[in-house]
């Protein structure tokens, strides 16, 4: 990937761009040049281009009226809309609102959803949107997350949430997604920060149900290295709970316990089939990119 | 009832603001971060949650503690014992020159050592008193003994006839004061024994052969140093021997005789009863190294060459009435002997007071001697002490305020202080010890 193009996946450049759908198209763009295909295309009703006649090509598929015009053989060729439904379910409890040094975990959530958003617009998916938890001047997703290929409306819907509650208590596997017939690739963005194993139950369920899963982990550098020093008042961001204690002395055990819980995770969502992927909110979205891509490459 | 000796020290309790302060800004410096995560920080840290929330304030107590306990321990703290719980037995303050001198001083002061013997038996402690040279500053030793002990102990002082010596006002006690002294006494209302107004005067007459001035002048000196030390005012005459008795003219007190010749009859004669007279051994006699102990002397064993008498006809022990043995030598033979003739004390001495025949001379045991001698009480029980004490010594002078004994005079409150700072020391080191960061078990 070139210099410029994984600039613009940095999250510090992206913070600096207002508009969602830019923010989108930066990422997918810079993600796409020269990696990976665009939209596909093929024998459909909306045109998408002409291309020379090359050897192996369906003679029905030449435009002979153009033919006619220029004495040249050309394929006239569609965008083909594809049949994957690419759900996102983006966790926007009250914890996500946690800023480091850079980007809130929520704001690298919406960067990522509506980078994935695009790119699944851009390969012709449906897509279906899914806030857990939080506030949104819109109230709730017009039909509960239902597929559709109207990128603006994700984008929107994108824009006006806010992290706030906490996850929803009694998640039902089955309302999230399409049931067993259909099968969909859902990703779910969350910090994981859960009580009991809520979250990790919904994906856990919804791989289950026959649907290809994409779990990103949102870890910030704070999250990962506990860097405080001194005297410390942590706060929870969902209940309000507090701790009290010195960095140095919090540090070991919380590192400790983080690095099992990761490694316990990983280990679950590998049984069952579905990708885990931790994410730092300082890191460029590429890579969560690229999981995706590989994955909607099986769908 | 508990008082300050340096109650300023109090004042350094102005330096519990700085803990206190320390306290509160450590408090403010507390960081509060919103964090996701704090599950995996509140699982972990429950018991240290509780651990932070006792230990803090403990240990800003337990530093509060620690700087009052240091600032009570400066200011001295000091109690008065409850009345209660005074002591009945008396102090005895008994002079070190009478321990020594005990056996030289007889059965004279029977009376006196009995007492001593039985408060001791009775369980009375005992502290000496220092002898130095005059002025005796006796007082400022029985003020540090009435500070020191418990209020309302009597106290029993023993001591030589050395009251004369005495200057200054003599202090008041807030406890009965009993004395005795081998001085001839009569007991003074409030109790320093007193003698007579008259200072004690005594009058040498040396009579040295040519060949012992040496000896002469080191008994002299001896003479002169215990005269000082005990307020004795001493003249001393120097004759010949054969010219002796011309020189006795005024009369003598003491007399020392160091010649080969045999003590004039015409002297003996003129000297009057209570006198003295000090002779040494005759050279022509057989030479006997040996060493000797002086009872009740505190310096060891002395060297002696002692001079035997080789015939035993021509001892002059023979003319004189039975002697008693002052000082003997290792096998039991007198280096030193004392008899009565004619109510003159007759000292015979079975040597040469020169350093080449006795290690005495330089002896402070010499001077103790000399001293005796001029107190006329070694051997000479009931002597004629004649020395006085000052007039203003007789009777207890009046304390001006706020002068006197201390009148809180146990330290108790200040060890007790001292140990609360050292056992708290200890705690806040453990606790600060103890809260530090440090790994977590595996």
């Amino acid at each position: 990937m070139s210099r410029p193009a994984r600039r613009l996946l940095d999250p510090a450049t992206l913070a600096g761009i207002r508009d969602l759908r830019l923010v989108a198209l930066a990422v997918v763009e810079g993600f796409l040049s020269g990696e990976h295909p665009a939209r596909r295309t093929g024998p459909g009703i909306e045109f998408s281009q002409y291309r020379s006649y090359e050897p192996g090509d369906d003679p029905r598929r030449v435009d002979w009226r153009l033919y006619g015009r220029t004495d040249r053989f050309f394929v006239r060729e569609s965008e083909i809309d594809s049949d994957v439904t690419v759900r996102l379910l983006l966790d926007a409890s009250a914890s996500m609102a946690q800023r480091g040094s850079g980007l809130s975990k929520f704001d690298y959530a919406r960067f990522l959803a509506a980078a994935l958003a695009y790119l699944a617009h851009k390969q012709g998916d449906r897509i279906a949107f899914r806030p857990l938890g939080g506030e949104s001047a819109l109230g709730e997703p017009s039909g509960g997350g239902a597929p559709s290929r109207d990128l603006a409306a994700v984008l929107h819907q994108l824009e006006s949430l806010e992290p706030a509650g906490r996850w929803p208590a009694e998640l039902g596997v089955e309302g999230l997604a399409a049931g067993r017939r259909e099968r969909e690739l859902v990703v779910l963005a969350s910090d994981l920060c859960q009580h009991t194993s809520e979250i990790l139950d919904v994906a856990v369920g919804l791989r289950l149900l026959g649907h290809e899963v994409i779990v990103f982990h949102l870890l910030s550098a704070e999250d990962l290295a506990f860097p405080f020093e001194g005297d410390l008042e942590l706060v929870d961001l969902e209940t309000g709970e507090r701790v009290r204690g010195s960095g140095g002395e919090l540090r070991a055990g919380y590192l400790r316990r983080l690095t099992v819980l990761l490694a316990e995770l990983r280990r679950r969502l590998d049984e069952v089939g579905a990708v885990y992927e931790a994410l730092r909110t300082d890191r460029p979205l590429d890579l969560a990119l690229r999981h995706f891509v590989a994955r909607r490459q099986r769908c | 009832m508990l008082t300050w000796l340096s109650p300023l020290w109090l004042g350094a309790l102005a330096a519990l603001a700085l803990p206190v302060a320390l306290h509160l800004l450590g408090r403010g410096r507390v960081r509060r971060i919103e964090f996701g995560s704090v599950r995996l920080l509140r699982e972990g840290t429950l018991s240290k949650r509780r651990s932070l929330r006792f230990h803090h304030p403990l240990l800003f107590a337990v530093r509060c503690l620690l700087l009052v306990a240091l600032a009570a321990a400066l200011a001295q703290p000091r109690a008065r014992q409850p009345v209660g719980a005074r002591h009945v037995e008396p102090l005895l303050l008994v002079e070190r020159a009478l321990l020594e001198r005990r056996g030289a001083l007889g059965a004279g002061h029977r009376e006196l050592f009995e007492r001593l013997d039985a408060a001791r038996r009775g369980g009375a402690r005992l502290s000496t008193l220092e002898t130095g040279p005059p002025p005796w500053d006796l007082w400022s030793q029985l003020r540090e003994a009435d500070a020191e002990a418990a209020p309302g102990r009597p106290f029993e002082v023993f001591t030589l006839d050395r009251l004369a010596l005495l200057v200054g006002e003599r202090p008041a006690f807030d406890r009965e004061v009993r004395w005795w002294s081998t001085s001839e006494t009569r007991e003074a209302p409030g109790g320093v024994p007193l003698t007579s107004a008259v200072r004690l005067r005594r009058r040498v007459l040396l009579a040295a052969d040519a060949e012992r001035q040496e000896d002469a002048g080191y008994l002299l000196a001896a003479l002169a140093a215990a005269a000082q030390h005990s307020g004795v005012d001493l003249t001393s005459r120097r004759a010949a021997p054969r010219q002796a008795m011309a020189a006795f003219g005024e009369g003598a007190d003491v007399v020392l005789w160091l010649s080969a010749l045999p003590v004039p009859a015409d002297l003996f004669a003129a000297l009057e009863p209570g006198s003295r007279l000090v002779s040494d051994g005759a050279e022509r006699w057989e030479r006997v190294d040996s060493l000797f102990r002086v009872a009740g002397g505190e310096s060891g064993v002395i060297g002696v060459s002692r001079l035997e008498p080789p015939d035993p006809a021509e001892s002059e022990r023979a003319e004189t009435a039975p002697s008693a043995v002052l000082w003997e030598e290792v096998s039991g033979r007198p280096v030193l002997e004392a008899s009565r003739r004619e109510g003159v004390l007759w000292f015979r001495f079975r040597s040469r007071f020169h350093p080449a025949w006795t290690d005495l001379v330089g002896h402070p045991q010499l001077v103790r001697w000399a001293e005796d001698l001029l107190q006329g009480d070694a051997g000479d029980p009931g002597g004629d002490d004649r020395r006085a004490a000052g007039a203003e010594v007789a009777q207890p002078g009046r304390r001006a305020a706020g002068e006197g004994p201390e009148r809180f005079p146990y330290r108790w409150p200040e060890t007790l202080a001292l140990s609360l700072v050292a056992v708290l020391f200890g705690v806040e080191r453990w606790l600060a010890w103890s809260g530090a960061p440090r790994r977590e078990r595996a």
